[in-house]
């Protein structure tokens, strides 16, 4: 059964536990790190993605005076149904488990980095010293293992919630009817982490994709033609070559006669 | 938040790998449709196409930067056929690598003949395909809103054939100044330049209509594709892209189009040395072009 993490952001409080959480139970090293040069998520550290860094909360004010207001968004890879890093990936280093994670197996990435320009959430980061990418894996071998993703686990205010992807689904789909806004449900296909909020996606900066085709859909259409492509283009270059041929002959001959 | 993970060496690997692909592609078909009149230039692409094709092989080795530390890693990428671009890329790359090395050999030893025609029909294959890989590999990257239009990889395509044909020329003098003795065929076929213009001249019919179809393909791709102004807009990449489209697109078109002037008065070694540098300027525009799309579409989230 596939599983999603159900991402309510009304509950989440900015308290951070989960970037510790990740930190510790993948043993990625601390960075230095600034504020955010944008005023409206200043307080958002550290501001991005990086490959000791597979999660981190966003931290978005909006409204002022009296209306102002604090939204806590935790960003990762979704973990996207048909993912198009692990379509690109050509050493099956990526790979979509059945039970929802992309896991990622380091010992056989090569550096290539297609994945860090194929992902539509430019999740993956490129590690400059060991020549690898780094990225969140859902904590696979924890869910293997019958257990909670740290970051879930270590959740104080259940924001985050490991579910069945279809309960996850159902729950946004009702959210969305109540009138809340969603993210993962619709885009590129839908994902395996989808969130409910009370103020736009859009707001909170996260990339609009409003095209709902797995971002793999084309990748995945042209690779059934590789080879009928390549066998017609030999066969019809055979066949121009024999007609030059022949051609030749003909005037040959008749030069001849 | 940009994140510049392939740069100028890859932009160089795409730029060789194609350009390889295409001066096989143009080699080929002037041995198989050309009535033994080219067999200068046919033997110049495939001697060619075989250096570039390994040059942009050990450029992309050095660029993955990982040979030190797992050696075999890079055959890696060959386990996801055919679902992963790059893998079906790599395993066209080899082929090609393949058949283009037997084709030299045959050359060299003046082998077989009908041997050396059924490589090349597969030659050609391998080597367009080698030219439509390296667009298709960036128009099917998703996370890069401005590579992902359809008339990227007829641009690569068109812009890599123009490049091996004139590389396929350039190199004839190139090799025969460096190793004479080996390319003495070469050699003597330099050295008569009136057919050496004659020869350009017909070529370059084709090389003024690549570079025609090139623009027309690079302005609907501008036009038609979201935030690509970003090549001449970007600080770091105008200047790059106005050389791309005057130095190495309409100084050689100008070129062309004057030799004629010269030939009137027989200026053979004058017209031959001025297309040699129109030459080197198409390639460079090449390389600028790949640069400025690989660096562009990279700055732009």
């Amino acid at each position: 059964m596939s599983k999603a993490v159900f991402v309510d952001l009304r509950r989440c409080i900015g308290c951070r536990a989960c970037q510790v959480a990740c930190k510790r139970w993948n043993d990625r090293d601390a960075v230095n790190t600034t504020m955010n040069s944008d005023p409206k998520y200043e307080w958002t550290n550290p501001s991005k993605f990086s490959p000791d860094t597979y999660t981190y909360v966003r931290f978005v004010k909006t409204g002022s005076g009296d209306s102002l207001k604090w939204t806590f968004a935790k960003l990762q890879c979704n973990h996207c149904i048909e993912p198009h890093c692990v379509t690109a990936c050509p050493t099956t280093a990526l790979v979509k488990t059945e039970e929802g994670p992309v896991s990622y197996r380091k010992e056989l990435c090569i550096g290539c980095a297609y994945c860090v320009n194929a992902c539509p959430f430019g999740v993956p980061k490129f590690d400059e010293v060991n020549k690898i990418i780094e990225k969140c894996t859902f904590c696979a071998e924890r869910l293997a293992e019958g257990l909670e993703p740290a970051c879930v686990q270590a959740c104080p205010t259940d924001t985050l919630v490991l579910m069945d992807l279809a309960e996850a689904r159902r729950k946004a789909e009702d959210a969305e009817a109540n009138g809340l806004y969603t993210y993962g449900l619709h885009e590129v296909g839908g994902t395996s982490w989808i969130y409910i909020s009370d103020v736009p996606f859009k707001e909170l900066a996260f990339q609009e994709h409003t095209d709902a085709t797995p971002a793999a859909y084309q990748s995945n259409v042209l690779m059934k033609f590789v080879g009928t492509g390549l066998f017609i283009g030999g066969a019809a270059l055979a066949a121009v070559k024999f007609y030059a041929e022949r051609r030749t002959e003909v005037a040959a001959k008749e030069g001849g006669e | 938040m940009t994140e510049i993970t392939w740069g100028l060496i890859l932009a160089a690997e795409l730029f060789v790998s194609g350009m390889a692909g295409g001066a096989y592609a143009f080699s080929a078909l002037a041995d198989l449709l050309g009535k033994g009149k080219y067999k200068v230039l046919s033997k110049s692409g495939t001697y060619t196409s075989l250096i570039f094709i390994i040059v942009g092989l050990v450029l992309l080795i050095f660029d993955l930067g990982r040979f030190e530390v797992d050696p075999l890693g890079m055959l890696n990428a060959y386990l996801h056929f055919p679902t992963s671009i790059m893998t079906v890329g790599t395993w066209i790359i080899t082929g090609f690598i393949v058949i283009a090395l037997a084709t030299t050999v045959l050359w060299l030893l003046e082998g077989i003949e009908w041997v050396r025609k059924v490589l090349e029909i597969l030659g050609i294959i391998l080597g367009v395909s080698t030219c439509a890989y390296t667009g298709i590999l960036l128009s099917l990257a998703r996370g890069r809103l401005v590579w992902g239009s359809p008339y990227l990889p007829w641009l690569f395509i068109i812009s890599a054939c123009l490049s091996g044909i004139v590389l396929t020329m350039f190199m004839v003098p190139v090799l025969s100044w460096f190793m004479p003795r080996l390319f003495s065929e070469f050699k003597a076929f330099y050295d008569n330049k009136r057919d050496v213009v004659n020869v350009f001249n017909h070529v370059d019919r084709y090389v003024t209509v690549l570079i025609g179809l090139e623009i027309a393909v690079l302005i609907l791709y501008l036009g038609t594709t979201p935030a690509s102004s970003i090549y001449y807009t970007a600080s770091e990449l105008s200047g790059l892209f106005i050389a791309y489209i005057i130095l190495g697109r309409l100084v050689p078109l100008g070129i062309i189009y004057y030799r004629e002037k010269f030939q009137h008065d027989k200026k053979y070694n004058m017209i031959a040395t001025v297309t040699l540098i129109s030459q080197a300027l198409v390639l460079f525009g090449g390389l600028l072009l790949r640069y400025v799309v690989l660096i562009g579409g990279q700055l732009v989230v």
